[in-house]
């Protein structure tokens, strides 16, 4: 028996010699190692971030405004909202240079609220985290009709250079833009996050369009407006204007 | 044709012939078996996370950061020999650090940490080119892309499409493969720069890294692991290939319970990883490889997985 198997084995093994050998085995033993400083937090790494930290603290910590009040973020319109809006309108005309009619931001572009006093580069940060940028698009009347009535759904945008109601049927009506009433066949130059233009938030419709893009961080816009406000020795004061308001309300 | 095919059964039969010898003279002397272990470590979608996330009770509370990173990397070197780190793109973009500095503390920790390669991620174009060509001049190790071709780009000559590296008797070759950029990334960001179709790059720089005697052929990628679509992903790819042994995954920041295993057009065994994103995890892959009889080219493998147990 033991002969037997052994010849077996030869033989095998003798046919494994005459032939390329194609596939040779592996052994793999993962793991997925969970990265905590309390258990392990190296002090050279540490001296090498620590003249970025301090550098970046003191960036964020620096005042580039003054908010005349408090202002948070609401639907269907607020100050905030407002104040985002119109700096990316403004701050996109100048960095296209060219005429924009309206800047459109989805409800969820800002994440935080700018307290009354001075304004921190860190504090705008939190108002806009994230890093998406200005895209202008054209837009035909009838498209921008559609993409209000889906921000209508939700409860309201951020808007500059349109007004609008949301009625009880959660549609936008008596749409304005540019102070005259919505045309549906005009084109519209509207500067909005690439986010947006990309598909999110639901806007697939806007994904077929080709849009402009400067690489310019929405957050910048916003920062670049304040600081620009601040040289033109002005505040930053913002209040509801019923840019959007609900119908029977 | 008819030429290069006579030159490939050529080369086919004196590595035929020398194997032979080889194995006849392992008998002879006993078996030439030489067991090696190896130990990829990998990281992907870091986007700019050198400090722990902050405590907020979010899942990634208190996790990650270069200082946590460096210490566990440390500490698997000290304990085996055979170490390789790599990153699979998208180191830039993600915190005020890179809204500061351009990703020059991310390259300088990756400096330090000893990372031996990365793939480019789109988000790594975000500052433009002349920032990725300028930031990745201060790195230590190459950036591997196999299917972006850079001629008339700041990035022209920025990056190599492969590498083999060389750990014990060992030769482990390490191609790169990056999404499509158009319509990812702002045309004005990647410019001129070309996008070759990634299977047949990676499968055309694998064959070459086999040639040149790689034992182990991992891919760095950026593709994603896996899209609803027929999108090309690492999936596709693992499938599509022909001697690539490991593909390191980034761009859909999953972090894989364990890593997934494909059969690639040979029948061999793909293995693909992926280690979440934002620095909070390092993927361990310690692969123990018995190189039977080195004189032959192995041309697939078949993988046995285990999950890590103790220490
Ligand atoms: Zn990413």
């Amino acid at each position: 028996m033991i002969i037997c198997s052994l010849k077996k084995t030869i033989i095998v093994y003798l046919l494994c010699c005459s032939v390329p050998l194609i596939a040779q085995p592996l052994k793999l033993v993962y793991e997925n190692h969970v990265l905590k400083t309390t258990e392990g937090n190296n002090a050279a790494m540490n001296a090498l971030l620590m003249p970025y930290r301090v550098q970046l603290t003191d960036s964020m910590h620096k005042v580039i405004g003054f908010a005349l009040s408090g202002m948070i973020k609401k639907q269907p319109e607020s100050a905030l909202g407002n104040l985002v809006a119109d700096a990316l309108l403004l701050m996109s005309q100048k960095k296209f240079d060219t005429p924009v009619d309206a800047a459109l931001l989805n409800y969820g572009s800002i994440r935080s609220f700018l307290p009354k006093g001075d304004i921190t580069v860190e504090r705008i940060y939190e108002i806009i985290p994230f890093d998406n940028t200005a895209v202008l698009l054209p837009i035909t009347g009838e498209l921008l009709q559609q993409i209000l009535n889906r921000f209508s759904e939700k409860g309201g945008c951020l808007v500059a250079g349109i007004r609008f109601t949301i009625d009880a049927e959660k549609k936008a009506v008596s749409i304005v833009i540019g102070n005259k009433p919505l045309q549906p066949l005009q084109v519209y130059t509207i500067v909005m996050p690439d986010f947006l233009a990309n598909g999110g938030d639901g806007f697939i419709e806007l994904r077929q369009l080709k849009y402009d893009s400067k690489n310019y961080l929405i957050r910048d816009a916003l920062l670049d407006f304040i600081k620009l406000q601040t040289e033109l020795g002005k505040p930053i004061d913002y209040k509801t204007e019923n840019r959007i308001i609900y119908a029977n309300h | 044709m008819l030429i290069i095919n006579r030159r490939i059964f050529l080369k086919q039969s004196t590595r035929l012939a020398s194997g032979f010898w080889a194995m006849n003279k392992a008998t002879a002397f006993g078996p030439v078996t030489e067991e090696i272990k190896l130990t990829i470590l990998h990281t992907n979608d870091v986007h700019g996370h050198l400090d722990p996330f902050p405590n907020d009770n979010s899942k990634m509370a208190g996790l990650g950061g270069v200082a946590a990173r460096a210490a566990a990397i440390e500490s698997i070197r000290s304990k085996t020999d055979n170490v390789l780190l790599f990153d699979a793109g998208d180191i830039f973009q993600g915190t005020p650090y890179f809204n500061f500095f351009k990703g020059e503390p991310d390259i300088k920790a990756m400096n330090a940490m000893g990372y031996n390669a990365c793939t480019l991620g789109n988000h790594d174009f975000d500052a433009g080119m002349e920032n990725l060509a300028f930031q990745l001049q201060q790195a230590n190790f190459p950036a591997i892309v196999s299917n972006y071709d850079f001629t008339e780009t700041p990035m022209d000559g920025k990056t190599i499409p492969y590498k083999i590296f060389h750990k014990q008797n060992m030769k482990i070759g390490v191609l790169g493969v990056g999404i499509e950029l158009k319509g990812l990334v702002p045309k004005e960001l990647y410019g001129k720069t070309k996008y070759l179709e990634p299977v047949a790059q990676a499968n055309k720089t694998a064959a070459l890294l086999k040639q040149q005697g790689c034992e182990l052929v991992i891919c760095l990628s950026h593709l994603g692991d896996w899209y609803y679509d027929n999108k090309i992903s690492d999936a596709i790819l693992a499938k599509e290939s022909f001697g690539i042994d490991l593909v390191i995954g980034g761009h859909t920041h999953k972090l894989f319970e364990e890593p997934k295993m494909y059969k690639n057009k040979k029948g061999g065994d793909v293995i693909v990883h992926q280690a979440g994103w934002g620095g909070t995890h390092l993927g361990v892959l310690d692969y123990t490889i018995l190189l039977k009889n080195k004189k032959k080219l192995v041309e697939t493998h078949t993988v046995v997985i285990a999950k890590k147990t103790s220490e």
